[in-house]
Order: structure tokens, then C-alpha cells, then sequence
């Protein structure tokens, strides 16, 4: 028997592990973008 | 606290724990992943020592030898990367795994599958990389730093390297994930932020940390894998490319990542030094702020690495300066650890040593460290055993102490079984002593002149290297103790009960020692949190 209490905190913890998962592969792409970008200045 | 020890004695009885390989390889269980973090940790650490016994026994003498000077490098090389990626990371994964389930009152971490999974990547990260040693042409030579143009040039071991760091950060970031959901979503109600144990908070700090450098040395690596086989010239002059531009996006995730290997240590000595005051600590509130400022101020201070790269002067201000304002935050540290012993009713536990030579030593680590940010001191210290000498002494007296107090703390909870205090106490002295002996001497060799990465050097070199080998091999054995006490002490001692130690705050203690398999599934009632919490 799952509470809504727990669904919620379930559905809280899927979206902050994506949302982390998110901001580090921002940070990946972002500073490969960047040094193209530098390179094609 | 009785209901719950009702509810936990009633879920204990159906407790199906796995037998076998299969607890260990499909382990989902927070205490178990714990336990394999911190084996896989001893494990680097001394094969991480080993290649530092070879390197001080290369140095012992002036000449060459034992090695020829490439495999020197590699050997300075693997020791680093061992050490940062292999043994202190781990560590601090694994406590991390073992205490913040158990100080939020949460049953485990938020994502154990994902756990398991951060876990069986390193295994696997580290035997690519140390196979790197049998390839044509040896282990990566370059430092750890991995610089452009000189790791381009390296052979076989090169794209070894590259994928095991990959691994090796991938295992962090995933780790790092797992630690903030957890901690964000899984307190015990009532256990309000700022009521969390300190070592829980630096560890949120830190991940924040992880995942936000991690990905930038996964994407410099990259970046020099594309260089090397896809034709790409982003560090490569002959290309247009610009080989500082790896140093800046290097030392962007390097220097944070210092703080990601020593802020849980200040975690752990706000646990540690007010259980053995048997006073709450000072400054509850300031250790966190200070912990979020030189969080912050870790992102902005990485050129101070490459002052002697060449840069404007308004940067070389800009670095110098933001890198002493870090003494601020870390000052408040030290003065509260202070004054959290001051007037305290003081004993000298091996967890309690450990903290006070961590205090101090990592103090000394913190100055040479205000003088190397001195940029026309810098010029003068850059690339010698000075360096060395400040690096190890934030790493050895800092991290690897405070991951062995936090052992010795946490010990006797884990494994119901207090350790033989008295060996113990023989492994903090002959380490405490060693570790100067092996180290300070080696401030001496920088102001001299005494370059580092180098396996020979100039005759007037001699005394002091043979002084810092010998308090090397020295310390080395004495490391042999530790494993010996956890071993003798898993295998029985004089029972402790819940509150293994007198002076001791925090919800782990309120838990049986050892803990059962399954701890926390009731959140402890308003009464424990609150008793757990006295800071």
C-alpha cells in the first residue's frame, strides 16, 4: 500500500535527480560549446 | 524511541539480509555499499603508497637508481590519481554512504540502485587505469594534470586514461546526485536544515561541488581525446588551438575539487572535536555559512595555479587576492574548533588526536598555501618540492587524517566492538610523526630550489631527501596498523552500547552498535531528533 505521501516524495526525488542530471550535462556540453566557440572566434 | 526500537526489533525478525557474493554485487543496502566504498579506498590507498614508497626510494640518493625517468613519471603520475580518484574520494563516499542515512533518519539512500551502480564503476575505472603500466609505452607520464601538448604525446595508455576518468567521474557525479536527494528529500521530519549533523552538510556542499566540476574535467578529457584522434585542435597551437586554455579549464574543475576532497574532513572534525570536549560545538551556524563561502570561493580562484603560465596583471590581483580572502571562511573554522575545545572537559581518544593533528597540520597546509598565493612568491615557488610539501600536507594531514579520525569515530558503531584504543593510539603518533618527518623537510628542498616531478637531483639536495625518504618508508609501515585494528576490531572487542563515546550528539548514536541491517524505516520521533541535534 503506497500513501500519496510517499508517490509524492517518489515523484520529488525523480525530479531532482533529473534536474541534477540536467545541470551536470549543462556543465559538460556547456564548457565544449564554449571552447568551439573560442576556437572558431 | 521505544516504539520505534519495538518497530525496528519487529522488522529485524523478517530482516532478509543476502548471503554471498550476491549482498555484495547486487547490493542496494546503503551500510553495504558503504563498507565495499571504504575496502575499495584502503585497497588504492596502498597501492597509491606503494608507487609513493618507490618514488621516495628513487629519491633517497641522488642518481638515478631504481627507475628510468619515464617510468618515474608515470609513477608520480599513477600515485596522484590513485590517491585523489582512487583512495580519498572513495573514502569520503563511503562514510557519506554509512553516516547520512543513518544521521537524517532515512532507511537508506534516496536512489540505492543508482548507489550500487556509482559503486561497481570504479572497479572497473581503476583496473583500466593501472593496466595502463602494462601497455607499450607505460602509465600516463604527464602528471595528473594531464597538460597538452606532453599527454597528446603519450602512447597506448592514453585513451585507458581518458575513458577511466570518465568512469571514474561519471561514479562521482551519479554519487554526488544521490547524496543531494537524499539529504533533500529523505529527513526525518522535523530535522530542519540547519539542524542536520555538520558532516551531512559539508557533504551537500561538497556534492553541489561535484556535479558542478566534474562534468568540466569530463569535458576537458574529452576535448583532448577529439585532439588526439579526431583531428580537432583545441589544445593544439599548430591548429589554432591553445594548449592554456586546457590549464584554465583544468584547474576550474581542479581547484574546487581540493575543497571536494578536504570540506567533508571539516565535517568531520565538527563531529568529532565536540564529542571529545563534551561541549556543543561553537559557531553551529557560522561552520555552515563558512563552508558555503569557500564552497564559493573555490570557483573563482583557479588561476592561481598558473601564475608563471603568464596572464595580465589585473588577473593575477584578481586570483591572488580572492585566494587569500579563503583564509576568512577557513579562519572561522579553526577558531571555532578552538573554541569549541576551550574550557571543555578534553580527552584524547584516537579520534580526537587525529582532529587536533588534523587542526594543526592542516593549519600549517593552509599557510604555505597563503604563500604560494602570493603571485612574486609564487614565481619563486612554482613547480618545486615547496609545492609538494603545502599539497601534501591539505592532503595527508588533512583529508587522510580526518578520513582515519572519522574510522576511529565511527568504528566502534559500525561493528559494535570497541578497537584496541592503545594501538590505536600507536598508529596517530608514529603517523603524526612520520608525516612531518616525511613531509616538512620538504619545504626546505623547495626554498632551496629543488624541483618536483624530477627522479635525480643536485647534491645539496641530498640530506633532506634522505631525511624525507626515511620518515616516507616509516610512515608507510605504520600504515600497516590501521587495517590490523579495523580487522581485530570487526572480529570482536569490549561491547559498546548505543553511545559508543561519553560526549557523542547525533542520531546515528541514538541507533543498537552495530546498527541493524535495515535502520530508520519508523523516522525517529521529535523526542530523538531533538536529543540527536543538540549541536
Amino acid at each position: 500500500m503506497v500513501s500519496s505521501e510517499d508517490d509524492e516524495r517518489r515523484r520529488r526525488i525523480r525530479r531532482t535527480t533529473l534536474l541534477l542530471a540536467l545541470i551536470a550535462l549543462a556543465f559538460y556540453v556547456g564548457f565544449i560549446l564554449m571552447s568551439v566557440m573560442r576556437g572558431t572566434r | 524511541m521505544a516504539e520505534h526500537t519495538l518497530a525496528q526489533a519487529a522488522h529485524d525478525a523478517h530482516d532478509h539480509k543476502p548471503h554471498g557474493w550476491r549482498r555484495w554485487v547486487y547490493a542496494t543496502n546503503h551500510k553495504d555499499i558503504g563498507t565495499m566504498y571504504l575496502v575499495f579506498s584502503g585497497i588504492m590507498f596502498f597501492v597509491g603508497g606503494s608507487a609513493a614508497m618507490a618514488i621516495r626510494a628513487e629519491l633517497f640518493k641522488p642518481g638515478l637508481q631504481l627507475f628510468d625517468p619515464a617510468f618515474f613519471n608515470s609513477l608520480t603520475t599513477m600515485h596522484a590519481l590513485i590517491m585523489i580518484f582512487g583512495a580519498i574520494m572513495p573514502a569520503w563516499t563511503g562514510l557519506a554512504n554509512w553516516m547520512i542515512p543513518m544521521q537524517l533518519g532515512a532507511p537508506d539512500m534516496a536512489l540505492p540502485r543508482l548507489n550500487n551502480f556509482s559503486f561497481w564503476i570504479l572497479p572497473f575505472a581503476f583496473t583500466l587505469l593501472l593496466a595502463t603500466f602494462f601497455v607499450p609505452g607505460g602509465a600516463p607520464a604527464g602528471g595528473w594534470t594531464m597538460y597538452p601538448p606532453l599527454m597528446l604525446q603519450s602512447g597506448a595508455c592514453f585513451p585507458m586514461t581518458i575513458f577511466a576518468i570518465h568512469m571514474m567521474g561519471a561514479s562521482s557525479i551519479l554519487g554526488a546526485i544521490n547524496v543531494i536527494v537524499t539529504i533533500m528529500n529523505l529527513r526525518a521530519p522535523g530535522l530542519t536544515l540547519l539542524r542536520m549533523p555538520l558532516f551531512v552538510w559539508t557533504w551537500l556542499i561538497t556534492a553541489y561541488l561535484l556535479i558542478a566540476v566534474m562534468p568540466v574535467l569530463a569535458g576537458a578529457v574529452t576535448m583532448l581525446l577529439t585532439d588526439h584522434f579526431f583531428g580537432t585542435t583545441f589544445f593544439t597551437a599548430a591548429g589554432g588551438g591553445d594548449p592554456v586554455m586546457f590549464q584554465h579549464i583544468f584547474w576550474f574543475f581542479g581547484h574546487p575539487e581540493v575543497y571536494i576532497l578536504i570540506l567533508p574532513a571539516f565535517g568531520v572534525i565538527s563531529e568529532i572535536v565536540p564529542t571529545f570536549s563534551r561541549k556543543p560545538l561553537f559557531g553551529y551556524e557560522a561552520m555552515v555559512y563558512a563552508t558555503a563561502s569557500i564552497a564559493f570561493l573555490s570557483f573563482i580562484v583557479w588561476a592561481h595555479h598558473m601564475f608563471t603560465v603568464g596572464m595580465p596583471l589585473a588577473g593575477q590581483l584578481f586570483f591572488m587576492l580572492s585566494t587569500m580572502l579563503i583564509a576568512i571562511p577557513t579562519g572561522v573554522k579553526v577558531f571555532n574548533w578552538t573554541a569549541t575545545m576551550w574550557k571543555g572537559s578534553l580527552s584524547f581518544e584516537p579520534p580526537m588526536l587525529f582532529a587536533l593533528a588534523f587542526l594543526f597540520l592542516f593549519t600549517i597546509g593552509g599557510f604555505s598555501g597563503l604563500m604560494l598565493a602570493i603571485v612574486p612568491a609564487d614565481y619563486q615557488y612554482q613547480d618545486t618540492y615547496f609545492v609538494v610539501a603545502h599539497f601534501h600536507y591539505v592532503l595527508v594531514s588533512g583529508s587522510i587524517f580526518a578520513i582515519m579520525a572519522a574510522v576511529y569515530y565511527w568504528l566502534p558503531k559500525w561493528t559494535g566492538n570497541m578497537y584496541d584504543l592503545r594501538l590505536g593510539k600507536w598508529h596517530f603518533w608514529l603517523s603524526a610523526i612520520f608525516m612531518n618527518v616525511l613531509f616538512f623537510p620538504q619545504h626546505f628542498l623547495g626554498l632551496a630550489g629543488m624541483p618536483r616531478r624530477i627522479p635525480d637531483y643536485a647534491v645539496q639536495f641530498t640530506d633532506w631527501n634522505m631525511v624525507s625518504s626515511i620518515g616516507g618508508f616509516a610512515f608507510g609501515l605504520s600504515q600497516f596498523l590501521f587495517p590490523y585494528i579495523i580487522w581485530k576490531c570487526i572480529r570482536g572487542g569490549a561491547r559498546v552500547g548505543n553511545r559508543a563515546w561519553e560526549g557523542a550528539h547525533g542520531l546515528e548514536w541514538e541507533l543498537p552498535s552495530p546498527p541493524p541491517y535495515h535502520t530508520w524505516e519508523v523516522p525517529p520521533a521529535e523526542a530523538v531528533i531533538a536529543r540527536g541535534a543538540e549541536h
